[in-house]
């Protein structure tokens, strides 16, 4: 009789490659992915005169740095051209395949892997990003690295690491009208905390993780890292199974099969044993903003701006109190007169064509009173919207229609905040200074982030909903 | 460190006793934002500027002009080898260049309740010792470092302790292998490569049960 397993653990065991007394697992990685930021890795193997393993098992993807208007001029500053150009020069030398500029699969390494079938059920995924977790949506274990360890990964095909600790995180009931992923992980951040889940690789599960599509599940994967998990995961069934189907590195026919087995076999057994559990309840979602600069620091759009009087602790008091200054905003005030100065629609967490139709739904009902922006996670997600006519409903609206990257979730190239300036955002951190030095952002769900776009303030999307 | 050890001409310095003025740092969810914000991750490690990119937001101006009354600007503060922070220090991205701007400004080891799981990583493959003491000792000690500036700090990893300026010492526990990394410096590729027939025999297996994966990946 077999001990019951979770998902996590049967991805970990079957990725063993060896155990050493200390407890050290020496993993063996499935598939890498990099961006231009991986510099630093290949700086070193170039003076340790190392070369890559298994380039067939990397991917490098030209997402953080690209600009995201007028491509063809190129990155305005040096150094960032110079990012650019250096990633294609290191994929070329090392035959890793490369999503560059002009290539027709570009965008974000988050977004593109499952659009393409390379994210799939039971692998061992890392990527040179923290918000590689998004993959495990497909119930694969996916984790960020820093640049020694993407060095040891690109050198060795495997990594080091110590077992984390199961958490299961269960989400009973159906979300409620007008509530997205978006809302749903931002919930369930503010209840957790965003150290929450240190050390643990998390499980989704529950009614509500179920009925989600799998753009959705990505979300809420996304934003793990937000509550400091190592990774989520979700199991795969037959939501997973439809989207990889007929995808360019999906199994084909004649491994369909087998393939089909392993996913099948792969969701936590029966009685196997978490080592923490969260149980919620999806009713009490509603669409979520974020307040302060932590992405806990969130609230139902309904609510006011909480008083750090009333917080607790002195220490959570103080918390409050920093977070307040920063953002600009008084105790007691409502979210819903709170105003922005401009809006961003995209980035991995909420740059996929769902996130786009849900947005352009409300886009129809109105017009842009401040500068938004609509940043496709990739240029499928960009000729999907194109074929289906978002575009055209987000021009009609007033907002602007750019080229896929991460954009204002990284502030790079530009496309930034300046200081003080108020953002409602899709993105996944609202960390002082990370839209731009001196910027604020609410963090929000596309289709919220449109209606502030519409009125220039925080806004309950349900009240524009025709017939809200 | 030295700016040759942080382009990689040799091997991670090693961590045996370091001894430093430490500088408090408050907040919990202390992010890696801060610590180097986003548009400094273009900057070649070794870059003289280095040393000015750690928190940089707070601690210039847009002009680049000191702002006086940040800790980090501030006397002793200024010559802090040792930083003692709150929980879920270096949350966030997974920019080793957090790493890299402690690094240069002199920080050799961070103090806190916890860490960021890839902070954490990050600092143990770069020569830089988290220490994990329990919220009312670092609370304490912070108190402690506002009130007495100046004072050093004893992180001692041969030992597994933190000694205190007043004679106060906490045992911290670290994992074996990061110890003996850190200890003698290693990088632990060079332990990986021992283990090639393992993975390769490994891998072989591997791909033979699940084909499908490895397909088109050459």
């Amino acid at each position: 009789m077999t001990v019951p397993r979770t998902l996590f653990d049967k991805i970990w065991d079957r990725h063993a490659v060896t155990v050493t007394e200390d407890g050290d697992t020496l993993l063996y990685v499935d598939r890498c992915l990099i961006h231009e930021g991986s510099r630093h890795a290949f700086d070193r193997m170039e003076i340790d005169g190392h070369r890559v393993a298994r380039p067939g098992q990397i991917f490098a993807f030209a997402d953080h740095y690209v600009p995201t208007v007028d491509r063809h001029l190129g990155a305005r500053d040096p150094l960032i051209q110079g990012m650019i150009e250096r990633l294609a020069r290191n994929a070329e030398r090392h035959g890793i395949r490369h999503f560059g500029i002009d290539d027709p699969r570009q965008g974000i390494l988050h977004v593109v892997p499952p659009e393409l079938g390379l994210t799939q059920p039971g692998l061992l995924m890392v990527g040179a990003d923290s918000h590689t977790s998004t993959h495990g949506a497909f119930g694969a274990l996916a984790f960020g690295i820093g640049a020694t360890e993407t060095r040891h990964v690109l050198v060795t095909r495997t990594l080091w690491q110590r077992r984390p600790r199961n958490l299961r995180i269960e989400v009973d009931g159906t979300l409620p009208f007008g509530c997205t992923a978006k809302d749903l992980v931002l919930y369930i951040i503010s209840r957790i905390g965003s150290g929450g889940a240190v050390n643990h690789a998390i499980e989704y599960t529950g009614r509500a993780i179920r009925e989600l599509s799998m753009e959705g599940r990505m979300t809420v994967c996304n934003m793990s890292i937000e509550a400091g998990g190592r990774a989520g995961l979700i199991a795969p069934d037959d939501t997973t199974i439809e989207y990889l189907a007929g995808r360019p590195f999906a199994p084909k026919a004649e491994d369909r099969d087998s393939a089909l087995a392993f996913w099948r076999e792969l969701p936590s057994d029966a009685g196997a044993g978490f080592d923490n559990e969260v149980s919620l309840h999806a009713s009490a979602v509603a669409p979520m903003v974020t307040w302060g600069t932590s992405p806990d620091h969130a609230d139902p759009v309904t609510g006011v701006v909480p008083d750090p009087a009333g917080a607790g602790s002195s220490e959570r008091r103080a918390d409050f109190e920093t977070a307040l200054d920063y953002m600009g905003l008084a105790p007691g005030q409502p979210f819903t007169s709170i105003e922005v100065d401009r809006v961003f629609i995209g980035s991995c967490t909420n740059g996929r064509i769902e996130d786009l139709r849900g947005a352009a739904e409300v886009a129809r009902l109105g017009t842009a009173v401040v500068p938004t922006w609509v940043v496709p996670g990739s240029r499928e997600v960009k000729r999907r919207a194109e074929a289906e006519g978002l575009d055209e409903v987000f021009r009609a609206a007033g907002f602007e229609w750019r080229d896929p990257g991460c954009s204002l979730c990284t502030a790079i190239n530009g496309d930034e905040l300046r200081p003080g300036e108020r953002c409602a955002s899709t993105s996944n951190r609202n960390f002082r200074g990370r839209q731009g030095r001196g910027g604020r952002t609410h963090l929000v769900s596309p289709t919220m982030a449109a209606a502030a776009a519409l009125t220039g303030r925080l806004t309950d999307v349900r009240r524009l909903a025709p017939g809200g | 460190m030295s700016a040759a050890s942080l382009r990689g001409a040799e091997r991670v310095e090693p961590f045996v006793r370091f001894e430093a003025i430490a500088v408090p740092m408050e907040g919990r969810n202390l992010d890696t934002n801060q610590l180097c914000p986003t548009r400094f991750n273009k900057v070649a490690i070794g870059d003289p500027d280095y040393p000015r990119i750690l928190f940089h937001n707070q601690r210039f101006t847009a002009d680049g002009a000191e702002i006086a009354d940040f800790i980090l600007n501030r006397e002793p503060f200024r010559r802090a080898g040792i930083m003692v922070g709150d929980e879920n220090f270096g949350c966030g991205s997974s920019r080793e260049s957090a790493v890299y701007a402690l690094l240069a400004f002199g920080i050799r080891s961070v103090l806190a309740p916890s860490f960021g799981d890839i902070f954490h990583a990050n600092c143990t493959k770069n020569g830089l010792l988290p220490v994990v003491l329990p919220k009312e000792v670092c609370d304490r000690t912070r108190a402690g470092l506002h009130e007495r500036p100046g004072e050093r700090l004893v992180v001692d990893l041969e030992a597994q302790v933190v000694l205190g300026s007043g004679g106060e010492s906490h045992r911290f526990d670290v994992h074996p292998t990061v110890r003996r990394c850190l200890l003698e410096g290693l990088d632990d590729i060079d332990l990986t490569l021992q283990h090639g027939p393992a993975i390769k025999a490994f891998e072989e297996r591997h791909h033979r049960r699940l084909p499908w994966v490895f397909r088109d990946a050459g």
